[in-house]
Order: structure tokens, then C-alpha cells, then sequence
């Protein structure tokens, strides 16, 4: 509860920041739309050639893509800018700051580096998927909608437990050089169906990176909807994977030390 | 290390996309041939795309930049060699990746398809062309942080079209055909798509001329813009303190 009420003061602080610089923050609009039109162009293109991938055809790509889009720019904006930070902070020092606040120290990190220009793209996709299924014909009923908006939650929220995890091991070594490139490479996964991993493959994108539940599992779920068996075995298995991540979490933090900081 | 990963798990990725394609020929190539296209650009991503962009940007927004200023060194080639270094240094471990590569294909019975006759004479053109396409252009998108201070938006745009236009993220026969008319004149091309094209033996001899030419002028054009670029920047630029 504490944390939702800081919420919204960091909220209103990263708002001012991205509005510090209005026409920054208005070509990276610009240059974000175009980036989402060439992102369609060359979905367009790969199913112009190849006809099916995996059983998807290009309506549902497409609406995969936009589905990576709304999942992912929230990504963007509070887990990624966190992570990055935070094997910074770890390696100048500057942690112990961080780390002498009644709040968890996770959370105080993604509320204190979130970016919110992602959330244009966020704000888009809100309105681009309900348009582009009324479109399509395809009808998505309200109960199919809340699980869609489940699955999205648990696939945000165990992505950034994993890759929390994953920029702990800065607290082993000092330092891990680009870590961002492969954050977004491996969120970037998220924008292919599951389908076309084969079975080991899929378990580790969907569980394991975990890349599934953020776009292609949500956008199936729009189109074919699943049982609330699948829904709840997910939310099951990503509670693990939270879980084991942020047990590794504390055990690293555990090496932390700093000096003259 | 990283940036390894990060091209593997691409390279999965483009794989299992292709091999689930519903169609057996995409943007005329087999799919044994698409899949060998991926592997080969890999390689050719990591070793002709020189783009220090960001280490060079932040050198001269800092300042770092004056220490090379006010030594007899070129800034140019000292920067060459760093890239070299460092794209020798991975090359040695990507040959490693590429063999074990090669022998899981060739277990899973996916052997990329290498054409044996290579256009051997048009590569050895092909080949440094690329790097210095690619040299040139980052150069004169970064000595740009000669005079604005902020430049990443450039680089941003710049990548935004060269994944689809340069061939990386797909073949350029997959694009319309009158975009892949237009984007022979455009230097996309010239960055990976043009030496792809060559070792896959896509172009015919008078293309391949007509393709080295352009390369040619366009390594000309970002060449004299480069030299002009660093002429006036190095005019223009001012740092304290350092």
C-alpha cells in the first residue's frame, strides 16, 4: 500500500523529466509511431512470403505484434531503465542509498527510473487492439478480456522478476557490459507465436526467459481464448519462477558493499 | 559476451520462424537457403558492421575527444583499430559458435546451402565496401554531437530502416519489388544486403558491377562528407576544463 501511494509522486516526477525536454520527447513520438509501422511492414512482408508461420496467419501476427506492444512498452518503461540502473548503482556504489529507505528495494529502483514516453506506445495499443478486433470480426468476450489482462500482469510481473535476477549477478561481478542489448533481444522473443519453438524450446521462452506470457499466450487468448485451468496453472508457474528469482535476488545482494559513497 | 547471446538468440529465433513457414519458398529462396542466409549473416553482422557510435558520441559530448585533438594521432584511425581489435578478438570466439553451428545443422540435417562458386573477386570488394559503409555513415552520425547535444535520435532513425532495408532482418528479395528497385540507390544496401547477395550468388555479373559502383559512390559521398563534418566540427568544438 505504501508503495502504490509513493506511486504516484515518482509517477508525477517522471512526467516532468520527460516534459523537461518537449521536442526530445515529441521526435521520439514520431520516430516510435514509425518504428511500430515498420515493425507491421516486416510482418507483412515475412507472411506475404511465407503464407502460415506455425498455424498463425498475418491477421493474428499482426495482432501479436500489437498485443508485444502493449506488454512490452510497459516493460519498457519501469522494468528495463530499472534493471540497467541497477547494475550502475551497484557498480559506482551508489546503492547504499537506495538501499537505506523503508521500501523495497525493487520497487524503489523501477519507481525511481521508469521512463513513461514507452507508455505512448503503451496508450496506443490499448485502443489499436480493440480497434484492429472489431476490424477483424473477431469477437472477444468479457471473460476472455480478464484473462487476457491476467496473463499480461503475471507475464510483466515474471519477466521482471527473472531479469531483476538476472542484473543481480552485477552484484558478483561489478559489472555486466550490455546487459540491456540482451534484455531486449530476449524481449523481442515475445513478438513470434510460442508455436514455432519446438517443445524444450518453448518451455524455456514461455517459463524460463520468460517471454511467452508477455504477448503470444495473451494475443491467443483473444483469439481462441484458453481454460481458466491453463490461466491459473500460469499464474502457478510464474509465482515459482518469482519466487526462486527473488530468493536469488536477496542472496546476491547479500555480497553488496560500498565504500566513501 | 553478451552481444553474442544477443546474436544467437536472433539467429534461433529467424530459424524456427522459417522452419515453421507454411510455404517452401519464401521471396525465392529455398528454406534450407534462408536458413543458411541467417547463419551466414550472423557473421557478416558481427564483422562488417563497425559502429561505435555511442563511445564516440559520448567522447566528444564529455570532452574526451580534446586528448586526441591535441596529440598528433587521427582520431579516425585510432577508433579503425579499436574496431578491428575488437572484431578480431570476436571473430576468434564466433568461430568457435559457427562450427558447432555447422555441426548441429548438419545433424538436424539442415546444412545451409554455400554456393562454391562465390563471386571470390566481387567480395574482396564487397567485403571492405561494407565496412567502410558502415564506418563512414556512423562517423558522420556522430561527429553530428559536434553540434547538437543530442544525436542518439539519428542513430535511432538510422536503425529504424536498415534492419528491413539492409537486409538483416530479412532478405531484401521479400521487400516489393519497387522498394527493392529504390533501395539499390539507397545505402541500406550496401551495409550487409550487397555481400549476402554476392556469396548466395543472387546477382548476375552486370548487377554485381552495377551494385560495386554504387557502393563505390556512396563510400565517396559519406567519405567527403565525413572529412567535411570533422573539418568544421573540429572548428566549432570548444571544451573546458579537461
Amino acid at each position: 500500500m505504501k508503495s502504490l501511494r509513493l506511486f504516484f509522486p515518482f509517477v508525477n516526477f517522471a512526467v516532468k523529466r520527460e516534459l523537461e525536454f518537449r521536442f526530445n520527447l515529441m521526435f521520439f513520438l514520431f520516430f516510435d509511431l514509425l518504428w511500430i509501422l515498420v515493425s507491421l511492414l516486416g510482418v507483412i512482408l515475412i507472411f506475404n512470403q511465407a503464407g502460415t508461420v506455425a498455424g498463425w496467419t498475418k491477421t493474428e501476427a499482426i495482432l501479436l505484434l500489437l498485443v508485444y506492444y502493449l506488454s512490452g512498452s510497459a516493460i519498457k518503461s519501469f522494468v528495463i531503465p530499472a534493471t540497467e540502473e541497477l547494475s550502475e548503482l551497484i557498480r559506482l556504489g551508489k546503492l547504499d542509498l537506495f538501499l537505506l529507505k523503508p521500501m523495497g528495494l525493487r520497487t524503489l529502483v523501477m519507481f525511481s527510473h521508469m521512463y513513461l514516453h514507452e507508455m505512448f506506445r503503451f496508450t496506443l495499443m490499448v485502443f489499436a487492439i480493440p480497434w484492429y478486433l472489431g476490424m477483424n470480426h473477431i469477437v472477444v468476450q468479457p471473460e476472455q478480456w480478464l484473462k487476457f489482462l491476467i496473463l499480461i500482469i503475471v507475464g510483466c510481473v515474471g519477466f521482471s522478476g527473472v531479469y531483476f535476477a538476472v542484473a543481480a549477478l552485477s552484484f558478483k561481478f561489478q559489472y555486466l557490459f550490455n546487459l540491456s542489448d540482451f534484455f531486449r533481444e530476449a524481449l523481442d522473443v515475445a513478438k513470434r507465436p510460442l508455436e514455432i519453438f519446438p517443445g524444450f524450446f518453448r518451455g524455456i521462452v514461455t517459463f524460463g526467459l520468460p517471454v511467452g506470457l508477455v504477448a503470444s499466450i495473451p494475443a491467443r487468448v483473444l483469439l481462441n481464448d484458453v481454460n481458466w485451468v491453463f490461466v491459473f496453472k500460469s499464474v502457478g508457474a510464474i509465482a515459482v519462477t518469482f519466487l526462486l528469482t527473488d530468493i536469488f535476488f536477496r542472496f546476491c545482494l547479500r555480497s553488496y558493499s560500498s565504500a566513501s559513497s | 559476451m553478451v552481444w553474442m547471446v544477443v546474436s544467437l538468440i536472433r539467429l534461433g529465433v529467424a530459424l524456427f520462424i522459417w522452419l515453421a513457414a507454411g510455404n517452401q519458398i519464401l521471396g525465392g529462396y529455398t528454406k534450407p537457403e534462408i536458413i543458411g542466409y541467417y547463419v551466414i549473416i550472423l557473421f557478416f553482422d558481427w564483422t562488417l558492421m563497425w559502429n561505435p557510435f555511442n563511445p564516440i558520441v559520448s567522447e566528444i559530448k564529455s570532452g574526451q575527444i580534446m586528448a586526441y585533438l591535441l596529440r598528433p594521432v587521427s582520431y579516425v584511425r585510432s577508433w579503425l583499430g579499436k574496431e578491428a581489435g575488437f572484431k578480431l578478438v570476436s571473430l576468434s570466439i564466433l568461430s568457435v559458435i559457427a562450427i558447432a553451428i555447422f555441426f548441429i545443422l548438419s545433424w538436424i540435417g539442415l546444412l545451409p546451402i554455400l554456393h562454391p562458386n562465390w563471386g571470390w573477386l566481387a567480395l574482396s570488394f564487397a567485403v571492405p565496401g561494407a565496412v567502410a559503409v558502415s564506418f563512414l555513415i556512423t562517423m558522420c552520425m556522430a561527429l553530428l554531437a559536434f553540434w547538437f547535444t543530442e544525436v542518439r535520435y539519428v542513430n535511432y532513425v538510422y536503425w529504424t530502416f536498415m534492419p528491413l532495408l539492409g537486409g538483416l532482418f530479412l532478405p531484401t528479395s521479400f521487400l516489393p519489388p519497387v522498394v527493392e528497385r529504390i533501395n539499390w540507390f539507397l545505402p541500406f544496401r550496401y551495409h550487409l544486403s550487397l555481400v549476402m547477395e554476392i556469396v548466395l550468388n543472387r546477382l548476375n555479373s552486370v548487377e554485381t558491377l552495377e551494385s560495386l559502383g554504387l557502393m563505390g559512390l556512396w563510400i565517396a559521398i559519406f567519405y567527403r562528407l565525413y572529412k567535411f563534418m570533422w573539418r568544421e566540427g573540429v572548428k566549432n568544438y570548444s571544451a573546458f576544463g579537461q
